[in-house]
């Protein structure tokens, strides 16, 4: 049999009970001329994850994520750096992790086999024993921050993943036939009505529990308008949470705001997609700065973005000019809403999302967009265009290239992303199997246990 | 998003005499189809080919109706579609193939459109009769559908003649003809009452999903009209086509090729039969130490989603409902956890309807109409069994034949036809992303019974799961009971664009 250690996840817990996943995001110039070594030493790792062997095959750098307990998700870029040169690169390097940032650095060491072959091609990068100093002088904060779990550690998600293999292959063999009748006949003892009165107060509690909560979680949304105003301005502020509203009246609350500003999409300038007729070009820079964009699609392999399971995206605009912090503002709201308002696993109706963030990065002229996701990329994008059509506008209308009817000219959105995505060079998942999805009914999984655990007390001595 | 339903404008008969019939109509009338093969090796001789053959392919124009009320239907339909490779055959040139769709350029044998498809293993093109790479190339199939055996055999005379005095320019692939049939009862070859659910095209003639949705140059789901592939007008000597209404590219000189046109998707799937019962068979031995049939239909008929009559599961969750066998006005909103019909069953995968988890109903009914397709299948090969002892509880000893069903060596299966206007979001989108995913609706390690890449080496196995009060079961690893054994991404023009392929003034 297998034992039960789970803690209880209900809805209703503190916000800060647990310690919130973080995001790192190093971004680091490329010494010139080492742009091609860095590509070499990271290609292979980014294989062997794909590959999942992670086996050190000839003696050449690695990074043995597999023995990491901490950290959700990991990738490495290497983008344009227009700024400092025509030639040059800098390194990205992204991660989602428990803990602080002192121990994440710690276990990177740690999983690294040979540190300075990466981080030797960046300018500013001392040694092994400087890296901690190093990385804290290279990060960016995001100006927003989703989390689809704000409770759970990979470790949580990993044991989950394990409960449930367990039950299920205890559910596949012969005996699960004889539990199945068992299992009515437990549940006769107790009269219908008594179930349904238990079954009514105990939803009853955890919905107004729920609620409770809720609110007081959503009180600082208060204090997150008040320093959004002071730091974008209230015009971009106001006009940029309503651009963001304009497509969600499916929400009540957005709804109310929307007939009262009357906020709405602005109307459609075309019925006609304005996307590039020739399926076959690769697409050119809108403008100076502009990262150079990648070989289209899959005419390349450069974008495998279609594997069912887990995917990921980079995704750097150059913002017009004046207009950071309008951006900035949008930033604010999204990033108040993950925080105090998304339910476990889901951001504005969005499920597909693990983690997100965006930040506006080099003094306000580009946006950057790291995430990682479930399903394609088609899929993904097209879930986006169905779910927060304004949100999107919001997001990227103020980009160069972006298409005069925004996200409803889902051909030419989807050619605006392609061609302003940067291909990872190495991307990990600690959890590569698991939708977030799964990761919601693992957890009510892992809840029924603990709770059953706790009720059946006889059991101990049986 | 949009409406799931759309108004729209009826089609007026001149619109309808620029569409190919097979785009709007199955031809349920027409049981008998024949496929042929065609390779171009001479632009001009095949143009000229083609210029002879244009008058005489079926359109989607209305059907007569006579003095006494009645449709007069077509008893002869003859319909074309082209490859990629068959366009540059033909002499199209390359920046007017570029505006052509990737996945369509690419072809379905590609190694990245066999990665989405899942078109691995014993489905590999590799192992393909007819369509993969090593094998004479496919450049056009030419759909036959008729009244009689006679009257198809006539056609195809008919069709093998106009291909004589191409001299040489167009040849029909050696060995390719394929054939196939309208089942008695529509019962495809594992006995299930088969083709149910084909969404209305708006405009022909009423509501329905946006037209844009299954033939070029209309608004689609998302109210755009997405690109068609054009032409520089110069090419168009004759001014067949209509020039390029889309105001970006307005200055361009250009026409457009690909209104009232359509992509077309080939899969010849094999079906065995044979694996599948004894699977059942198998599965009920194991979960419930008899070899009782009414159960081995029970858990077929999960793993569809409906009964062999036709009856879906939501409605008749208990036995098979002879009365409900074409019932197509069903929701899942009731059984949202799975406990009639499984979520991992075939037809909540090929249409999820009101029910994409963890979406609400007006989503999840918008997405699934982002996702359409229209099927124009044919049967081949005989039944290896007479499906009416599936609906017949009553025949005993036919049931217990379903214990014995042993391969008897001849193939069998379907021609799968399916139209849409956009390969990649609609037919690649619902074989990957709903069949072949082994997380559909957050389940685990399930994908569809019966179109998913299921049994492969270098991933976990796949088990159909069945929710059921109080434990849910699962069956063992799943084999592949349907192979791909041919297939082709075509694209099927419009009458105008057919003249203009014709005559156009090529090299």
């Amino acid at each position: 049999m297998f034992i039960w250690r789970w803690r209880t996840q209900e809805a209703g817990r503190g916000v800060d009970s647990r310690p919130v996943p973080r995001g790192l995001t190093v971004l680091a110039p490329v010494r010139p001329g080492e742009e091609t070594r860095l590509r070499d030493v990271l290609r292979p790792i980014g294989d062997d994850i794909r590959g999942r062997t992670l086996k050190d095959a000839a003696g050449r750098p690695h990074i043995d994520f597999n023995r990491s307990s901490r950290i959700h998700f990991a990738r490495f870029a290497i983008l344009d750096d227009l700024d400092r040169g025509p030639d040059r690169k800098r390194l990205l390097y992204s991660s989602n992790y428990d803990g602080d940032l002192d121990s994440h650095v710690d276990e990177l060491i740690a999983i690294t086999s040979d540190m300075d072959a990466i981080w030797g091609c960046c300018e500013g990068y001392a040694s092994r024993a400087q890296f901690g100093a190093f990385v804290r002088a290279h990060t960016c904060e995001p100006d927003a921050f989703y989390i689809a779990f704000r409770d759970e550690t990979v470790e949580d998600i990993q044991q989950s993943i394990a409960l449930r293999r367990q039950v299920r292959s205890l559910l596949d063999t012969p005996s699960a036939g004889r539990l199945a009748t068992i299992l009515p006949i437990l549940s006769r003892r107790e009269p219908a009505w008594a179930r349904v009165v238990r079954h009514a107060t105990r939803t009853a509690g955890r919905s107004l529990g729920a609620a409770i909560a809720r609110s007081i979680q959503a009180l600082p949304i208060g204090v997150d308008l008040l320093r959004a105003i002071v730091r974008c301005g209230f015009k971009n502020v106001y006009a940029g949470t309503l651009r963001l509203i304009a497509s969600l009246d499916r929400y009540v609350v957005f709804r109310g705001v929307n007939r009262l500003t009357r906020n709405r999409l602005p109307p459609q300038k075309s019925v006609y997609s304005s996307v590039a007729l020739d399926n076959s070009s690769v697409p050119a820079p809108t403008v100076p700065g502009d990262e150079i964009p990648s070989a289209q699609d899959d005419l390349s392999p450069t974008f495998r973005e279609d594997v069912v399971t887990q995917n990921q995206l980079t995704l750097i605009t150059v913002v017009r000019d004046g207009q950071a912090d309008r951006v900035r503002a949008v930033m604010a709201a999204i990033d108040s809403y993950a925080k105090r308002l998304a339910a476990p696993g889901s951001l504005i109706g969005i499920s597909t999302i693990h983690f997100v963030r965006w930040l506006v990065i080099d003094d306000g002229r580009r946006l950057m967009m790291i995430s990682d996701y479930d399903g394609s990329w088609e899929s993904y994008i097209d879930e986006f265009a169905e779910l927060i059509l304004s949100g999107l506008d919001a997001i990227w209308e103020t980009s160069y290239g972006y298409p005069p009817d925004g996200a409803r000219d889902l051909p030419a959105f989807k050619r605006f992303l392609r061609s302003h995505q940067v291909p990872s060079e190495v991307f990990y998942s600690a959890y590569p199997e698991e939708t977030v999805l799964n990761i919601v009914n693992d957890r009510a999984l892992a809840n029924a246990c603990a709770a059953m655990a706790e009720h059946i007390g006889a059991l101990q001595q049986l | 998003m949009s409406q799931v339903t759309q108004q729209s404008p009826r089609f007026t008969d001149d619109v309808l005499a620029e569409i190919q019939g097979f785009v709007t109509s199955g031809y349920g009338h027409l049981s008998p189809a024949a496929y042929l093969f065609l390779q171009f090796h001479d632009a001009g001789r095949a143009r000229l080919w083609l210029r002879r053959l244009g008058p005489a392919i079926t359109s989607a124009r209305a059907w007569p109706i006579a003095s006494n009320g009645e449709k007069i239907k077509p008893t002869l339909a003859l319909n074309i579609a082209f490859s990629a490779d068959g366009l540059a055959a033909i002499g199209l040139p390359r920046k007017v193939l570029n505006t052509f769709p990737l996945e369509f350029q690419q072809g379905i044998a590609d190694p990245n459109r066999s990665r989405i498809l899942g078109d691995t293993e014993e489905s590999d093109p590799v192992e393909w009769e007819l369509g993969g790479p090593g094998k004479p190339p496919i450049h056009a199939v030419l759909i036959v559908h008729a009244e009689s055996d006679e009257g198809l055999e006539d056609a195809c005379r008919a069709q093998r003649a106009l291909l004589v005095d191409a001299a040489g320019g167009v040849v029909e692939l050696p060995g390719s003809m394929q054939t196939g049939y309208r089942p008695q009862g529509d019962h495809e070859p594992f006995g299930f009452h088969d083709g149910l659910a084909q969404p209305p095209i708006a405009g022909i003639p009423g509501d329905g999903v946006p037209t844009g949705e299954f033939i070029l140059g209309y608004p689609n789901h998302y109210q755009i009209i997405p690109p068609t592939p054009v032409t520089p007008a110069d090419l168009d000597h004759e001014a067949v086509l209509p020039p390029l209404a889309n105001p970006y590219y307005v200055s361009e000189q250009l026409r457009d090729l690909g209104i009232n046109g359509a992509y077309v998707v080939y899969r010849k799937l094999e079906q065995e039969v044979a694996a599948f019962w004894q699977f059942m068979k198998s599965e009920t031995v194991r979960s419930t130490g008899t070899d009782d049939t009414g159960h081995m239909i029970w858990l077929a008929s999960r793993c569809v989603g409906r009964w062999p009559s036709g009856a879906p599961l939501v409605l008749a969750p208990g036995a098979d409902d002879p009365q409900a066998f074409d019932r197509n006005d069903f929701l899942y909103g009731d059984d949202p956890d799975g406990l009639s019909c499984p979520l991992g069953s075939h037809i909540r995968r090929a249409n999820p309807r009101d029910v994409i988890k963890p979406y609400d109903k007006a989503q999840s009914l918008s997405m699934s109409e982002a996702h359409r397709l229209l099927r124009r299948a044919r049967a081949f090969g005989p039944p290896l069994f007479d499906p009416a002892l599936l609906t017949d509880p009553t025949n005993l000893a036919g049931r217990k034949s379903l214990l014995d069903l042993a391969d008897d060596g001849k193939e069998r299966g379907i021609h799968f036809f399916c139209v849409n206007a956009s390969i990649k979001r609609q037919f690649e989108f619902v074989q990957q992303t709903w069949c072949s995913n082994p997380r559909f609706a957050g389940l685990n390690d399930n994908k569809d019974p019966i179109l998913g890449d299921n049994a492969r080496t270098d991933q976990a196995s796949s088990h159909m799961t069945i929710p059921q009060r109080p434990l849910s079961v699962r069956t063992a690893a799943l084999p592949r009971f349907v192979k791909v054994r041919a297939g082709a991404y075509l694209f099927m023009p419009s009458i105008a664009a057919l003249r203009f392929l014709a005559a156009f003034r090529g090299n």
